[in-house]
Formats: C-alpha cells, sequence, structure tokens
C-alpha cells in the first residue's frame, strides 16, 4: 500500500521523525533543540523542565490491520511522542481509529496485526512477550474505557476489583491493598468509600461507574493514563465533573494524559497538545491554541465548525459525505472525496506531505522536538507542487479560517 | 469494523405506496436469500440430506426392504451380518434390514407428528402469554410449569402407561410432554415483539389483537418455532424408542427400533450383537438429521445467536 | 429495593408449592382415569360387578376425587404411600430401599458428566476454531443424538462381554463396598451423563465464547492481571447461566436412570417403576411418580437459588 508514510521532506517542514531516535531506536536520544513547553494548562507540573528528556511514550509508523474477508487498516502508519508530564489529545468522529490505536500501544488487539514501533521508557511494546506488556500496564500505563459498567466484571464487587488491581501492580498485603482501594475510591470522589467497597458495579451510577474505573486504572501507580472516551455517554453534569477529575487527578499525580474523545470541549479542557485523526491518519497536531485558533487542515476546520459553539451563534454545518470504507480507502489523502478543496490530479495521487507552520510554539520559541510543533498533512499547503511550480492555490484560499477564535482558559 | 455508511435498503424517503404494492416482495427476497444461506451452510444441508432419505425410507419400506418384516425363516435365526442378510437376522430368523426399514415410518410419523401436537397446543399458549402478560401470563405458565416439572421420560411412560399403548396415544402423549418448551419459546419472541414500534402502531390503527397475533407476533416467533420443531422432533424419536425399549411403546407387531432393542439385548450376552447395535444406528442416525437441520437453521435463521460468526 | 435470598427463597417455595400440588394431583387423576378404573385392573375384567364395588369400598374409590386426593396426600405426608394391590408391600418401603440407589446412579451420571463437559467446554470456546473445537463440537452433536440406551448396550457388548473389564449387570452399593460399588456405577454412570455432558459443553462454549467478547476483560488485562486470571473472571459469568442448564439436565438424569436402571439390571426405583407400569400396579407407580418429581421440584429450586446467589445483578429487583 502506497503513500503509507504520511510525511515527506518537502517544503518548509522538518520531518516528524527529524530527531535522531529513529535510527537509535534503544538509546534515550536528546531532541536536537531544548524546549519550554509552554506551560502547561493548569500551570502544574514540572513538565517543561523534562522537555529535554526522552519521552515517556513514542510511537513510530504504528500501524494496525484487521484482515476479515478483507483487510481493513485502522490506522495507517501514526507517530508521535507523549513526554512525562504531558496531556495530549485525539480527536476525530467515530470509525477515525482513534481507539483502535491506542489499543495497539498497549497489546489489546486480539485479531489484528499490528506493526510499526511503541516505545514506552525505551523499551519496544509492538511485538513484545505478553509477560512484559503486563509488566507495563497498571503500573507504566493505566486505561479508562468508554463504558465504564463495561470496564468491571458484574459479578464481583467494585472494591474486589480495584484490589485485584492494585495486587497486580504493586506488592501490597491484602489489608494495605484493601486500604489502598477505599483511599482511591475516595479520591475520585465517591462518598462513603468504605461502604461503596462492597458494591457491585451495577449498583453504581453511571458517573460514579466511571470515576471508580479511573480509580482502578490508577490503582497501580501509572506514569500515563490513557482514557479513551470517558465521558462519552454520560449526562453533561456528570461530564463536567470527571473532567474536572482527570484535571485534578493529573496535576497532583503529575501523571500524562493521552485523552480519546470525539467531543472536542472535553478534549481542549483537558489537553495542552490535540492531534486530529481521520481514518486512521492523523492530519493535524498542535497545541489547543494553534488547532482551536487557526486549524489549518480542512477537515479540521469542517469538525470544528460541526461542534455547536456555546458563545457564538451560528450554523451546524455537517460533514458532508460519509466516512471511508478503511477496507478500500481512498487513495492519496484519505479525506479528499468529502475536501472542498480538493484538487484532482493531486490529492488523489500520493498520500500528502506533512507540512509545519510557522505559528508553532505558543511563545514563539523554535520548533524541535515534538512538543510545539504545529502541522498538518495536506497539500494544500505545499510550497512546491509535485508536478511544477504551476500550482493552484486559489483553492487554498477557501479554507483560510474564519471563525473565532475561542476562549481557552489556561 | 469499517464502516461504509449503508444508505441503501429501505430507509424511510421512499413513498409510502410504493411500500405497499412491494408488499410481497421482501418475502420473496427473503426466502431466496434463506435458501442461499442455507445451501452455504454444510451442516444443514446434511441434515437435510439425511432426512430426505429418512423420508424415502418411511413411505416406501416396502421398495426399499428385501424382505417383509415378518418374514420368520426359522433355520436361519441368529445368523450374523451377511450378503444375504446386511444386518443378521432376529430370533426368528427375520431379517433384521428389513425390520429396521419398516422401523423406519414409526419414528417418522413420531417424528414428524408429535412436534405438531405440541405446535397446536404450545404456540397459542406462548403467544397468548407473551402478548398479553399479567395474570393470563403467570397462570399459563404455572401450568406450563407442572408439565415441565416431570422429567420427560417420566411423564411420558405415566400417559402411556395410563391410556394405553396405541400410536396415536404415544404421539399424543409425547406432543403433550413438548408442549411447555414451545409455549416457553414462542413466549419469549412474543415478549420481545410485543413492544416493538410496529405492533403498537397495528394497535392504535385499531387493529383486533388477533390480527396482531396472527400477522406481527407470530411471524417473528417463526424461526425460534421451526429451530425447536427440529428438536422435538429428535427428541421425540428418542423418547419414543425409550418408550418401546421399556416395553411400553408402539405396540408390536408394528416393528419400531426401540422395540428390536429391547429384543436385542436379551441377546448381548451370547455375543448376537447385530440385534442391538443396527436398530440403534438407526435411531442415531435419524436423530442426527434432525438436530443437524435445527443447527443448521439456527445459523441460518438468526445469524446473531450464533458464537461462530 | 434490593430482593435478600430469603425474600427470593420464599418467592420460590410460593411458586413451588402449587406447581408440587398440582404434579401430584395430575399424577392422581391419572391414575383414576384409567378405563375402568382401579378396581377392574386389580381384579380382570371378568370380575363380577360385586367383587368390584368390595374393592371399591375398600379403596375409597366412591368417594370425590378431591376427597380421595386429599386422604391420599395426608397418608403421603406421614410416610405412607398406601399399600400396592399387586403384592400387597407397602409402597414406601419398597421405594425406601431403592431409592439410594437411584440416588447413586443418578449422582454418577452428573458427575461424569461435568467432570467432561467443564474442561470440554471451556478448551473448546478458548480454543476456538481448532482441532479441539471441532472434536468438542462433534461431541457435543453425537452426545445428544445418541439413545441413552443404546449407548449402555453398546458399552455392555464392549466392555462387559467382548472385553470383560466390567460388570454387565447388578449393583452393589458403594456405601458397603466403595471400590466394587464404584465399579458397578462406571458404565451406567458413563450411559447417563454422556447426553447431559454433550448438552452441557455445547452450553458452556456458546456462554464462554460470548463472555470472551466483554468490554471488560481488556479493562482486566489493563490491571496487569495475567491471561489465566482474565480468563477465570469469564469462566466465572459463563458458567452462571449453564448452571440453569445443569438443573434442567437434572430432570433428564432422573429420567435417564430409569432407563440405565433397567439396561444394567440395577434394582433402584427406576425398574420398581417399570415393573408396576406392566403389572398394571398403580399405586405404587403413584407413588412413585410423586416421588421423582417431587424430588426435581426440589432440585430446580435450588438451582434458582444458586442462580439467585451466583448473579448479584439480580438482587437489585
Amino acid at each position: 500500500m502506497t503513500g503509507r508514510e504520511p510525511t515527506d521532506t518537502r517544503t518548509h517542514a522538518t520531518t516528524e521523525t527529524g530527531s535522531p531516535r529513529a535510527n537509535d531506536a534503544r538509546t534515550e536520544a536528546v531532541p536536537p533543540d531544548a524546549l519550554t513547553d509552554g506551560g502547561r494548562m493548569d500551570g502544574a507540573g514540572s513538565g517543561g523542565d523534562r522537555a529535554d528528556e526522552a519521552p515517556l511514550l513514542s510511537v513510530e509508523g504504528l500501524t494496525t490491520r484487521f484482515y476479515a474477508d478483507r483487510v481493513i487498516s485502522a490506522v495507517d502508519g501514526i507517530s508521535y511522542e507523549l513526554r512525562a508530564g504531558e496531556t495530549l489529545g485525539i480527536v476525530g468522529e467515530s470509525g477515525a481509529g482513534k481507539s483502535v490505536s491506542v489499543r495497539s500501544l498497549v497489546g489489546l488487539i486480539d485479531e489484528g496485526e499490528v506493526t510499526g514501533s511503541v516505545e514506552w521508557r525505551g523499551q519496544e511494546l509492538v511485538g513484545a512477550p505478553t509477560r512484559t506488556l503486563r509488566g507495563i500496564r497498571g503500573s507504566g500505563i493505566g486505561m479508562v474505557f468508554q463504558n465504564a459498567e463495561a470496564a468491571f466484571d458484574p459479578i464481583e464487587t467494585v472494591g474486589s476489583q480495584i484490589v485485584e488491581a492494585v495486587h497486580a501492580s504493586r506488592d501490597l498485603s491484602n489489608q494495605a491493598a484493601r486500604a489502598e482501594a477505599i483511599d482511591l475510591l475516595e479520591e475520585v470522589g465517591i462518598g462513603d468509600p468504605a461502604g461503596r467497597f462492597d458494591d457491585y458495579p451495577h449498583e453504581y451510577s453511571g458517573g460514579m461507574a466511571q470515576r471508580a474505573a479511573i480509580a482502578m486504572a490508577l490503582a497501580g501507580e501509572p506514569d500515563l493514563l490513557i482514557a479513551d472516551e470517558p465521558t462519552t455517554g454520560l449526562d453533561v453534569s456528570v461530564q463536567a465533573g470527571i473532567v474536572d477529575l482527570f484535571r485534578e487527578l493529573v496535576a497532583e499525580r503529575e501523571m500524562s494524559l493521552l485523552l480519546i474523545s470525539h467531543d472536542l470541549g472535553v478534549v481542549s479542557q483537558l489537553c495542552r497538545r490535540i492531534m486530529v485523526m481521520y481514518a486512521g491518519r492523523i492530519v493535524e497536531r498542535g497545541s489547543r491554541k494553534q488547532l482551536l485558533g487557526s486549524p489549518r487542515h480542512p477537515y479540521t476546520q469542517a469538525f470544528l465548525r460541526s461542534v455547536p459553539d456555546v458563545d457564538e451563534r451560528r450554523d451546524l454545518e455537517p460533514i458532508g459525505g460519509s466516512p471511508p470504507d478503511l477496507a478500500d480507502p481512498p487513495a492519496g489523502c484519505r479525506f479528499h472525496p468529502r475536501c472542498p478543496a480538493a484538487e484532482a490530479g493531486l490529492c488523489d495521487g500520493a498520500a500528502p506531505p506533512t507540512v509545519r507552520f510557522a505559528d508553532g510554539s505558543d511563545d514563539g520559541a523554535a520548533g524541535g522536538g515534538d512538543a510545539d510543533r504545529h502541522e498538518a498533512t495536506c497539500y494544500a499547503y505545499a510550497e512546491t507542487h509535485p508536478g511544477g511550480d504551476d500550482y493552484d492555490r486559489s483553492a487554498v484560499a477557501s479554507i483560510e479560517w474564519d471563525g473565532a477564535v475561542p476562549e481557552v482558559d489556561e | 469494523m469499517a464502516g461504509r455508511t449503508d444508505t441503501g435498503g429501505e430507509s424511510g424517503g421512499e413513498g409510502d405506496r410504493e411500500t405497499a404494492s412491494r408488499a410481497d416482495r421482501p418475502a420473496v427476497r427473503r426466502a431466496r436469500r434463506f435458501a442461499r444461506r442455507f445451501r452455504r451452510n454444510r451442516l444443514a444441508t446434511v441434515g437435510l440430506l439425511i432426512l430426505v432419505v429418512f423420508l424415502v425410507v418411511a413411505v416406501f419400506p416396502g421398495q426399499i426392504a428385501p424382505q417383509p418384516y415378518d418374514a420368520t425363516d426359522v433355520p436361519d435365526r441368529l445368523e450374523g451380518p451377511s450378503l444375504e442378510n446386511p444386518m443378521g437376522t432376529d430370533r426368528y430368523g427375520r431379517d433384521v434390514f428389513s425390520r429396521v426399514v419398516f422401523g423406519a415410518r414409526v419414528a417418522f410419523q413420531v417424528a414428524v407428528l408429535t412436534p405438531l401436537v405440541a405446535m397446536v397446543v404450545g404456540v397459542p399458549i406462548g403467544l397468548l402469554a407473551g402478548y398479553y402478560g399479567g395474570l393470563l401470563d403467570d397462570a399459563l405458565m404455572r401450568v406450563m410449569d407442572s408439565i415441565f416439572a416431570f422429567p420427560t421420560i417420566l411423564l411420558g411412560l405415566t400417559l402411556v402407561a395410563v391410556f394405553g399403548q396405541s400410536l396415536t396415544n404415544i404421539v399424543l402423549a409425547l406432543g403433550v410432554v413438548f408442549i411447555p418448551q414451545f409455549a416457553r419459546i414462542t413466549r419469549g419472541s412474543a415478549l420481545s415483539v410485543a413492544e416493538e414500534n410496529h405492533v403498537k402502531v397495528a394497535r392504535s390503527l385499531g387493529a383486533s389483537d388477533a390480527r396482531i397475533l396472527a400477522l406481527h407476533v407470530f411471524p417473528f416467533c417463526l424461526s425460534a418455532i421451526l429451530v425447536q420443531a427440529t428438536i422435538t422432533a429428535a427428541l421425540a424419536i428418542i423418547l419414543e424408542s425409550s418408550l418401546s425399549f421399556l416395553g411400553v411403546g408402539v405396540p408390536p407387531p408394528r416393528p419400531s427400533w426401540g422395540g428390536m432393542l429391547r429384543v436385542g439385548k436379551g441377546f448381548v450376552s451370547s455375543g448376537e450383537w447385530w440385534y442391538s447395535v443396527f436398530p440403534g444406528l438407526a435411531i442415531v442416525f435419524s436423530v442426527l438429521g434432525f438436530n443437524l437441520l435445527g443447527d443448521g437453521l439456527r445459523s441460518v435463521l438468526d445469524p446473531r445467536t450464533d458464537p461462530d460468526r | 429495593m434490593t430482593t435478600t435470598m430469603r425474600e427470593y427463597a420464599v418467592k420460590r417455595l410460593l411458586w413451588a408449592v402449587p406447581v408440587l400440588a398440582l404434579v401430584t394431583f395430575i399424577v392422581f387423576g391419572l391414575v383414576r382415569l384409567v378405563p375402568g378404573g382401579p378396581a377392574v385392573v386389580m381384579l380382570g375384567t371378568d370380575a363380577s360387578p360385586e367383587q368390584l364395588e368390595a374393592v371399591r369400598t375398600e379403596l375409597g374409590l366412591n368417594q370425590p376425587v378431591y376427597v380421595q386426593y386429599l386422604d391420599y396426600m395426608g397418608g403421603v405426608f406421614r410416610g405412607d404411600f398406601g399399600r400396592s394391590y399387586v403384592n400387597n408391600q407397602q409402597v414406601s418401603a419398597a421405594i425406601a430401599s431403592r431409592l439410594p440407589t437411584t440416588l447413586f446412579v443418578t449422582l454418577a451420571g452428573f458427575v461424569v458428566s461435568l467432570t467432561v463437559a467443564i474442561p470440554a467446554g471451556t478448551l473448546s470456546a478458548v480454543k476456538r476454531g481448532t482441532k479441539w473445537d471441532s472434536v468438542g463440537l462433534t461431541f457435543g452433536l453425537l452426545g445428544v443424538s445418541v439413545p441413552n440406551f443404546w449407548l449402555g448396550i453398546v458399552l455392555l457388548l464392549t466392555f462387559g462381554v467382548t472385553y470383560d473389564l466390567l460388570p454387565v449387570a447388578g449393583y452393589v452399593s458403594p456405601l458397603s463396598d466403595p471400590v466394587e460399588g464404584l465399579r458397578y456405577l462406571i458404565l451406567p454412570g458413563v450411559t447417563l451423563g454422556t447426553a447431559m455432558a454433550a448438552i452441557v459443553t455445547r452450553m458452556l462454549r456458546s456462554e464462554l465464547l460470548e463472555e470472551l467478547q466483554g468490554d471488560y476483560l481488556d479493562a482486566i488485562r489493563m490491571k496487569g492481571v495475567s491471561e489465566t486470571r482474565t480468563l477465570v473472571h469469564a469462566m466465572k459469568n459463563a458458567f452462571i447461566p449453564v448452571v440453569t442448564v445443569i438443573g434442567m439436565q437434572f430432570g433428564y438424569l432422573l429420567g435417564g436412570s430409569i432407563i440405565i436402571e433397567v439396561v444394567f439390571s440395577i434394582p433402584g426405583m427406576g425398574r420398581l417403576l417399570v415393573n408396576a407400569i406392566t403389572s398394571r400396579d398403580y399405586i405404587t407407580l403413584q407413588g412413585i411418580v410423586i416421588v421423582y418429581t417431587t424430588f426435581f421440584v426440589v432440585v430446580n429450586l435450588v438451582v434458582d437459588l444458586t442462580y439467585f446467589h451466583l448473579n448479584p445483578r439480580l438482587r437489585g429487583q
């Protein structure tokens, strides 16, 4: 399958994989430019000071395919990094491959083939034996799923399952584990934790169950918490509570957070950096401010326009067309059939290049490393046309962003 | 799984008058689809084949069996399988193969009639119980449970013991035994349909309950009932042969497989095994046919319940 | 409002009692329906009307059915199942002497069945699509297609006659001689347990397959729990509906034991029942059927309670 690598060494961009880490897989490489993380959203944590450390999680060319009667490429060569204490969000519509990509990180893909590289603290996870993965699950990486009640075994008490999580990652006596579990329940905001310990999952309300699931994910004291659509399906009022909870936890535990959601509001409240996924590929990435203020990729723009805005009265514009068939995706840029600025002969050929934008890094510091790059994978921004210089840029004008810059509290 | 948004099919937007005139076309399409899926399911096809053979043997035993079932030939009694008697001879010198062939008729009659009897009573009970619910449901199900409370063989034994042995009585007795199964299955399906929108719509349009039950609820239960029918047929054969084995089945001179086994057991210690083995194989064969068909039907009619999808 | 176990037990008992009453009444009534009545049966069709009348008065057959029924049930509660007019024995004594035997036979079938079914079902589900699964599925299909008495005969032929390994007929109580008793129970147990093993295997396989798709399993894995322990979680969940099937199968075991006792010439209640039928001994028949059915209802009740206990989700009703 051609065009899997979305990066391209043309135009005013360095490649995504510019850091030497790509070549020496096992050494802890230092990115070429020291980078100040422009302040975490809630001001806590020392993410910025650790910017010159190696990333916690390093994903490179991650590809996941399912083999049914057809080959489905659910995730097609995505790469990114996550540093300690960072908050990263992945947004996109259903079927974009967001969930599959994070499940592929930790080896939860049962019936598919995962290729590429996923390094956790320098250790390769793709193809690693289950024992290695087990060691990382829980104590290194914790995960919260969408349907909270589905995270629990229905015939065991919630408390016992949290204790199970504690035992799996830490060495505590039964009593200590139980006490720890109760503490965790309290930490996530569940009243009467000792009493609730002996309740069954179906006796918890939706919001409480999600809190308990979060407690369970934290039981191993992970360095990274992955949350896959944690607020989807919850009441709006309950959602706010969960979002607040995540915010507190990230701050207090100095954890990294990888948040998946199709709800841009939730992601923008919790994540300092955001990546936009479409049809298994990352189409744009940048800081929250960049992405919400000046989205570049036509899909990102369309996505933003389709989301209601509390402050501004405007029409919702659904994205035209339907999501692509991942067993037979469009050639070239996978978004081109639905893109208002698509150019025949260009966008439907080879995969588009990734272009970096000059507004990268919030406080104007020169880019480098993954942290504050604002990039989009789209031909519209390529400076030189593959066929020559005569590139019709009138289409690009149509994707200038005219939406209001949202207020984002830092 | 990759989602290609399905904008085809009978989505809203078609004119209503079109739907009315196409009322029978979806059924034809469904039937064809069903036939196609059925053929692809190997187990179901094998089952059907077996049953066809069974049917042919049951309907035309005279043409297939080399000898009449009561043709005694005493000098040749208790001979093992040979070219002349592929399944050996019994204690009177009768050809076992012929007797097995003739025994198919009884088995087939039981297999077909028993589910019918059970359905005729059980399905309406289930429909009423599932559709109306409440007190009627409770009462009906209690009665069903009391029948269900009897182990099947026990009930069959008792009924036949009381009312006497004849084919009719046996079919009736076995039919009664299986009524609760049909009632339960039908009730289950009826319960889930009763809440469906198209039923509510029909009711609000003033359709009578009977009409609703017949046109909307019953068709929905059909696949479950069919599957249950094959299961019941299989069980009925086993049950009847068990009764015959105990001496309480279809009376002689009609040959029945269970009856043959009853006699055959007496010769086991002296080594004349063919009289016990072959009729039993016939039972296994015919039961297998029904079971395969039932399994196949289940996966074809409702692929969602098939754990192997 | 959570339902406690006690409340549920009471509810189920309230259900079971009318069912039992109905069942016993049905049996009672059935026997009375015999053409000509029990008196004719006892004395034969050429008995004189006076003789018939005498017997009828003696047995109380002229009283209304419900009076007879209450009389009889009163006796049952006192342990008196009446006296057989065929062999003039106390029915209760006959039943009592044979009940343990039947229980052992049934138990043997039960044990064999579960010993086979649980590993087979689990293996079949976990190794889905492989050779093991095919073996399990084939076994499942054949197990329900083979009549148990025929299987018994075939096993007899093989292990009893051709290779003289196991006893062909008779019974020794394991209580008096465990080893011999076990030898006598092997073939009956295997015969009886096969069909049930097949059904339970299938059920366990299908339930486990469904559980293995559960979302909660990934969450458990993400805690760092081993794959085996994760499987145990799934199995416990899958087992719950299987418990109900096992309960239902117990009825089959009870009924099947009747046939098995005949095949292997074991002197249990089943043999007594069959003899009672052929000798038209309706009083004994009545008593035995009531005992069997009561047993079955009780077992079902226990199964229901167990199911309720195992499944926490039911308690919040």
